[in-house]
């Protein structure tokens, strides 16, 4: 298992618009739907021997939300990059994110270049 | 993102959310204190607008917005819930659904929407009223749109030392800044840099000064840092106003701005009365700060103020160049050196080409020749560097020398910004210290003396640098006593430099004082006049590529006139034949190339070969003997000579052929290789062979031995 994209977000449109819009950079998507679900999925990945080149995480989410999924992750994970999914209306949660150890944001809704441009800056 | 798939997706995923949230809306009229719910709803709501945004579904994206702000209100306790609110709700709910799952279009759907945009707002209070109606999609980030007006901004960025451990690359953030528009310095600091063992690869270090020129706004220079900006030490600062908007095509910016303009600029005076002034000021050749406070436009205070802020600008304009690496400077030489040296064996591969063919390669290569050379004179005027600092550190040295000495000297500096090499000038200051010191020990007399000869009381040393033909030009002038040639006679026959009957001219016996171990002081002084030095001066010059010669009037002063090469990594050569082997001749030396006529060579004892050129005779040196090559030529009437010239002495270099003339990049041969004094370099030709260089100076002097 190469280099993985991992994509957390409640809404199932948000999560396979992404995948669709990475599909131009070859790298793997992979889809979780809340925090959780997400760290569940990460540490199956890195056990197989995978690795995690970004996670792409929105904010405001059932079970466990962005923030916490970003603190939690950052126990396990200083260095991959965590961008925050957010909208025009909630910038303060960036604010948020950042403190917990983000390293950058997209807003929603994004064009799939915006989000392609993002991806190519964090993952080399 | 139109996209089909995309539609039914968020089709599947926005019906289970309305059903969710009419279940929930339901029930807030009995839980209304029930954050769970509360914030459940705000979240389907949420992603509800998030979801139709990606979709296409603009009209929704745009009323969940609203619908958004209006629960976030509830949510933080703003607005209370009561029938009225659920209501508003359930009917937005119904016109989503109506909107995405009814296949015929409804007539009555925007005027529907309008009125619940209508409830909506009022339910909210106009003042927090957050997107108008009808307007488009927010404007996203990393696509940046801009104002017309360009901007400039200095931000200095000290990151924490462990960003690493958040996923930020500083280089990322520098990235961003680029696509807001122009970097246009990027200074960075190493100097937190701990020794390699010390370092943590994990760590940044580094702190960077940037200028950045961009059409858009603070907040948005501002958004790039937002990761970062609070933890860590950034610095933005709107500095438009101290570029000038005019850039200049070459790019440079203004590096001053003129006292008037930033007086107008200051609102001190008016635009039009300064076009009066600057007539004015063509008129009576004043200063513009005297004519604006004569004419009362301007207090002196405001003249001074603005006369600081020119010096600021000055000073944070000069900070607008990009140190760097000498090293890398040399490399890029190196690099051209080698580009050169790929062009000569291009020249080469022309000439044996058929003809047809050989003529569009040859105009190619033509136009890649002109590049080149441009190409050459820029890095040669990067590596340029005025003299004047150079100049300015023996103000101290000549003030406290002639202090000891109990002189009075006064100091005048000409050409300061002439232009020398890098290279040259980090070589020359030693040098030029020692003629100084001269000067100011051996010519200059104490003030008594001077005023007894009638010259002025203080004596003045000038140091002076020109470019003339080519070369650089230094000298050093003092109205000191000048040097005693008869006194440097007498020396010279004491030490068995010359012998006593023989009639020396000037010129000989001035270069008898670059003679090793020659000194004329009376008295050793504590300073100069050891005699070590002189010849050590001249051998560093000549290593420059350079000449020095001595100018004297006794009793008036002394001239030390130093001339120095413009460039020590390239030079003109001629490349001539002996034998097998090619040898290369300094073209700046070289006078002609000439056939001579067996009447015209004689041999005289003592003297060698002799050839007689344009009336005069001059010595033959025949090169392939002197590097012990076998010449193809016995005798010089068969041969071809080149006339070369050093230090005004005329030599004749008897060689085979000549096979052209190209620009070599002289290479430095090892150290431990001792070379012929004849020789100062090799390079290498176009074919890969090499080619050694001749050293016209060193070789006429080892002639005369």
């Amino acid at each position: 298992m190469g280099k993985v994209i991992m994509v957390i977000d409640d809404s199932p449109t948000i999560r396979v618009s992404v995948e669709i819009a990475l599909k131009s950079t070859g790298v793997e998507v992979k889809q979780a739907e809340n925090g959780q679900d997400a760290l569940d999925k990460i540490k199956e990945i890195t056990d197989a021997g995978g690795e995690i080149a970004l996670c792409i995480s929105d904010i405001n989410m059932p079970v466990m939300n962005g923030i916490d999924f970003i603190k939690e992750f950052r126990k396990v994970d200083k260095f991959t990059p965590v961008v925050v999914l957010t909208t025009e209306a909630e910038k303060e949660t960036i604010q948020k994110g950042k403190e917990a150890g983000a390293s950058g944001w997209i807003i929603k809704p994004f064009q799939a270049e915006d989000l392609v441009n993002v991806v190519k800056r964090f993952v080399k | 993102m139109g996209d089909s798939g995309i539609a039914e997706i968020f089709m599947n995923e926005s019906r289970e959310i309305i059903g969710n949230l009419e279940s929930d809306i339901v029930s807030l009229e009995e839980r209304s204190d029930d954050e769970e719910l509360v914030n459940g709803i705000f979240r389907y709501f949420h992603t509800l607008k998030g979801s139709s945004g990606i979709a296409g579904f603009n009209t929704i994206y745009e009323f969940t917005h609203d619908l958004e702000n209006l629960f976030d209100k509830v949510r933080s306790g703003e607005i209370g819930v009561c029938a009225e609110l659920t209501d508003l709700l359930l009917s937005s709910l119904d016109w989503i659904k109506s909107e995405i799952f009814d296949e015929e279009v409804d007539e009555n759907s925007s005027r529907i929407r309008e009125d619940l945009t209508v409830r909506l707002k009022s339910y909210m209070g106009t003042s927090s009223v957050t997107q108008k109606k009808g307007e488009e999609l927010p404007e996203q980030r990393v696509h940046y749109s801009g104002t017309e007006t360009e901007k400039f901004f200095r931000i200095t960025a000290k990151f924490r030392e462990d960003i690493f451990t958040f996923g930020i690359d500083p280089l990322m953030i520098l990235e961003d800044l680029s696509l807001l528009g122009e970097i246009e310095i990027n200074k960075v600091n190493k100097s937190s840099l701990p020794d390699l063992f010390d370092m943590d690869p994990h760590n940044c270090y580094l702190t960077w000064d940037i200028i950045l020129k961009t059409e858009h706004d603070f907040e948005k220079v501002r958004d790039v840092f937002i990761f970062v900006s609070d933890d860590n030490d950034i610095a933005i600062e709107d500095v438009t106003s101290e570029h000038s908007p005019e850039v200049p095509g070459d790019g440079t910016y203004k590096t001053e701005k003129k006292l008037g303009e930033i007086l107008v600029d200051q609102g001190v005076i008016r635009s039009e009365d300064l076009e009066e002034i600057v007539k004015l000021q063509e008129n009576r050749n004043e200063k513009i700060g005297d004519i604006v406070v004569k004419k009362g436009l301007a207090s002196t205070k405001q003249v001074h103020d603005a006369l600081q802020e020119q010096d600021r600008i000055k000073k944070k304009v000069e900070v607008s160049t990009v140190r760097v690496d000498s090293g890398k400077l040399d490399n890029l030489m190196n690099l051209l050196g080698e580009i050169v040296i790929g062009q000569a064996a291009l020249h080469r591969i022309a000439d044996e080409m058929e003809e047809q063919r050989a003529f569009s390669f040859k105009n190619a290569l033509y136009s890649l020749d002109r590049v080149t050379r441009e190409f050459q004179e820029q890095i040669m005027s990067i590596r340029m560097i005025p003299i004047g600092p150079t100049f300015e550190q023996f103000k101290r040295f000549i003030r406290d020398t002639a202090h000891n000495l109990g002189k009075d000297i006064k100091l005048k500096i000409e050409g300061a910004d002439t232009e020398l090499d890098k290279t040259v000038i980090e070589k020359i200051g030693d040098p030029l210290k020692h003629m100084i010191r001269n000067s100011i020990d051996h010519g200059i007399e104490p003030s008594d003396e001077r005023v007894k000869k009638g010259k002025p009381e203080s004596g003045t040393l000038t140091l002076k640098a020109y470019h003339q033909e080519g070369n650089v030009y230094i000298d050093i002038v003092d109205d000191g006593r000048g040097v005693n040639l008869s006194k440097v006679r007498e020396k010279a026959i004491a030490k068995g430099l010359i012998s006593p009957d023989e009639s020396s001219s000037r010129e000989k016996l001035l270069s008898i004082l670059f003679n090793p171990g020659f000194s004329t002081a009376e008295q050793v002084g504590d300073l100069s006049g050891r005699g070590v030095g002189m010849d050590v001066v001249k051998t560093n010059i000549e290593e420059l590529r350079g000449a020095i010669e001595i100018k004297t009037n006794e009793g008036e002063g002394t001239l030390v006139r130093i001339k120095l090469p413009l460039t020590l990594a390239i030079i003109e050569g001629m490349l001539i034949g002996i034998g097998n082997s090619i040898l290369i001749i300094p073209l700046l030396s070289v006078t002609e190339t000439i056939q001579i006529k067996k009447d015209d060579y004689k041999t005289v004892e003592g003297k060698g070969e002799l050839i007689l050129v344009r009336g005069e005779y001059v010595s033959l040196i025949r090169l392939g003997e002197l590097f012990g090559l076998e010449a193809a030529c016995e005798d010089p009437w068969d041969a071809l000579i080149v006339i070369v010239e050093s230090d005004g002495k005329r030599v004749g270099l008897m060689i085979d052929e000549l096979i052209g003339q190209q620009q070599v990049v002289i290479k430095s041969i090892e150290n431990h290789i001792t070379l012929s004094r004849a020789l100062s370099g090799a390079t290498i030709l176009g074919d890969g062979r090499v080619a050694l260089i001749i050293d016209i100076h060193g070789l006429v002097e080892e002639i005369r031995k």
